[in-house]
């Protein structure tokens, strides 16, 4: 390598305001998560089980199955992407966002742009739930148009139907789940731990308030699980929700509790956070 | 914007963190050039570094950057460039991407931050590697793209830390040429490192810290005249240390004397020259055993202990408190 002179240019041309920042963070954000090959793996690989279960949907009507009901049906498929796809991508994007940038010290660098804790937080929860967004309504919508194209005629305006429910669904999943990953991974700079505990958190207090239902029939434990009251609003969007479910106004009240609580922990943990090693 | 001229000023700042004081009543003033912050570790360079650049607020007093005060001001922030210590890259991003994220947080469009992105990473060096990622970078690749982040926006004020630290030859030459050349064209850089010589290849100026004290400021030329005003630490490791050591007690400029180790002994000398003349005659004369012959005062950890000792022990007897405090920085050179 040898030293080049390419001239000093000062820079004097427009500036646009500090609000931009919002969107540079945001397109860093993307950046960042679909850079891992994890994520770019779970991305291809969530569109087949839309895809199979359209099949699945079709052959099932084609074959005039008793008591299929595409609605319980997209509704179960639904849940399965949001837990599996979605909680999977929440963990490996959402849950290491922040605590990425503790463990690697990269806070001196960003906050010596102008750019307020806010702006780094709003850009990064809104880059997560993009991809979020992308891995749950994606599959779920190729579902939907895919069964609309192959069932009888008489089924393919009520599938059309279900497009805005799926889309508002979709957007509350994104929107939840990307808040309380991002959230958590304000909790320290070890992203091990941010991960353990996102992991935990997904898993165990679902299975807690699934068992504590089957053994008592009662379902308020749902309330602890990001899951749980995920399924309860997608029932409630989707299809006529099961006797003795959690009533869907409790379970949005609870996921606007937890993405606002999520975040104002996470400002706060931002604020805090000294930059200087 | 402000069109002040880059400029850093500090009056009786403090930081502390809980009960840790990490700076104490700094009051400096710094004009446009480069200037070298000389501090041994923990003695409150990353804490001065973090206050002008914006990121901490000062418990006391005022620290302004071009007029203003940098906390929580977008308009002063642009101003500044900052290469911090720490790693702080992405693993899976190119070089590109960062930079042109870092470009745009200073407010360019896509397409100018990507465009000076490319070039402020060309300029130093890294035009085929910009589009790979990170991850595989050397540890020089590494602190040259977080310094072509730092001066992507033009900065006026460039602050940075330990920036020469794991760099080869080639990485070095490529960094002090560019901060020479942002120096040259108007912009204040402020140039943090523990080791003397890397910082008198760029610039004579220089600001000595210790203990979140600014000991001393002043030229190189007269920094080094320090290291030689303090008594001196020789030492000797040789099998007979004892009898080497009684050969040369006698000499006049022979102040103190210990033995760190049974192999080794250490004068302490008020003429380091005539002690390094006698100490290599007596060992050409006789074989002693001898192993090295060592200084342990050729460090600035030495020269800052030095410096907070004397400082202290005028300003107590309110011979030279100014020593202690700080320093009427401006135009040092």
């Amino acid at each position: 390598m040898t030293l080049r002179d390419l001239g000093y240019r000062p820079y004097d041309g427009p500036r646009l305001p500090p609000s931009n920042s919002t969107w540079v963070m945001y397109r860093y954000g993307l950046r960042r998560a679909f850079a891992s090959t994890g994520v770019k793996l779970l991305a291809g690989l969530s569109i087949f089980p839309g895809l199979i279960g359209a099949l699945i949907a079709a052959i099932a009507v084609r074959m005039s199955l008793r008591d299929f009901e595409f609605e319980s049906y997209l509704s179960s498929s639904f849940a399965t992407q949001t837990w599996f796809f979605v909680g999977l991508a929440a963990l490996l994007a959402g849950a290491t966002s922040i605590s990425e940038d503790l463990q690697a010290r990269a806070f001196p660098i960003f906050f010596a742009k102008p750019l307020t804790a806010g702006q780094y937080l709003v850009g990064r929860v809104l880059a997560v739930a993009t991809l979020l967004l992308v891995l749950s309504l994606v599959p779920t919508f190729l579902l939907v148009v895919s069964f609309a194209g192959t069932a009888p005629a008489e089924l393919r305006g009520e599938a059309i139907g279900f497009l805005l429910p799926v889309m508002g669904h979709s957007i509350l999943v994104a929107s939840s789940c990307a808040a309380a990953s991002v959230a958590l991974s304000a909790t320290t700079r070890n992203r091990a731990i941010t991960m353990s505990l996102f992991m935990v958190l997904w898993i165990v207090p679902g299975v807690v308030a699934k068992v504590v239902h089957l053994a008592t029939g009662k379902a308020w434990l749902d309330l602890i699980s990001i899951p749980n009251l995920l399924g309860v609003l997608g029932d409630a969007l989707l299809r006529k929700p099961e006797d003795g479910a959690l009533a869907w106004y409790w379970a949005l009240l609870a996921i606007v509790v937890y993405s606002a609580g999520g975040l104002t922990f996470a400002q706060f943990r931002l604020d805090r956070a000294e930059v200087v090693a | 914007m402000s069109n002040a001229k880059p400029s850093l000023r500090a009056v009786r700042v403090s930081k502390s963190y809980g009960r840790v004081i990490a700076l104490l009543d700094v009051t400096l003033e710094l004009e446009p050039g480069v200037w070298g912050l000389l501090g041994p570790n923990g003695s409150g360079k990353s804490s001065l570094l973090g206050l002008a650049s914006g990121q901490l607020h000062p418990t006391n007093g005022q620290l302004l950057v071009c007029g203003e005060s940098p906390f929580g001001n977008p308009e002063v922030l642009r101003r500044i460039g900052i290469c911090p210590e720490a790693d702080a890259l992405h693993e899976d991003l190119t070089a590109l991407e960062f930079v042109s994220a870092m470009a745009g947080l200073s407010g360019m469009s896509r397409t100018e931050a990507r465009e000076r992105a490319a070039a402020s990473l060309e300029a130093f060096g890294l035009a085929s590697a910009m589009t790979r990622r990170m991850g595989g970078y050397s540890r020089g690749m590494r602190q040259r793209t977080k310094l072509a982040q730092a001066v992507v926006h033009d900065p006026d004020v460039i602050l940075l830390d330990e920036p020469l630290t794991g760099t080869d030859p080639t990485s070095r030459a490529v960094i002090l040429e560019q901060v020479r050349k942002r120096a040259a064209d108007g912009a204040l850089v402020l140039f943090s490192t523990h080791v003397l010589h890397e910082v008198e290849a760029l610039t004579d100026r220089m600001l000595l810290i210790a203990q979140g004290q600014v000991v001393a400021v002043g030229a190189a030329s007269e920094i080094r005249g320090m290291l030689d005003e303090q008594p001196h630490h020789v030492r000797v490791d040789c099998e007979r240390a004892r009898e080497f050591a009684a050969k040369l007690v006698p000499s006049r400029e022979i102040v103190g004397l210990s033995f760190p180790t049974p192999n080794a002994v250490e004068f302490l000398s008020d003429d380091p020259e005539k002690t390094y003349s006698r100490v290599s005659q007596e060992l050409l004369r006789e074989d002693y055993g001898l192993r090295a012959v060592t200084s342990p005062d050729a460090t600035l950890e030495r020269l800052f202990h030095y410096l907070v000792e004397r400082g202290t022990r005028r300003a107590g007897t309110g011979v030279d408190a100014g020593v202690k405090n700080t320093a009427a920085v401006k135009g040092a050179s």
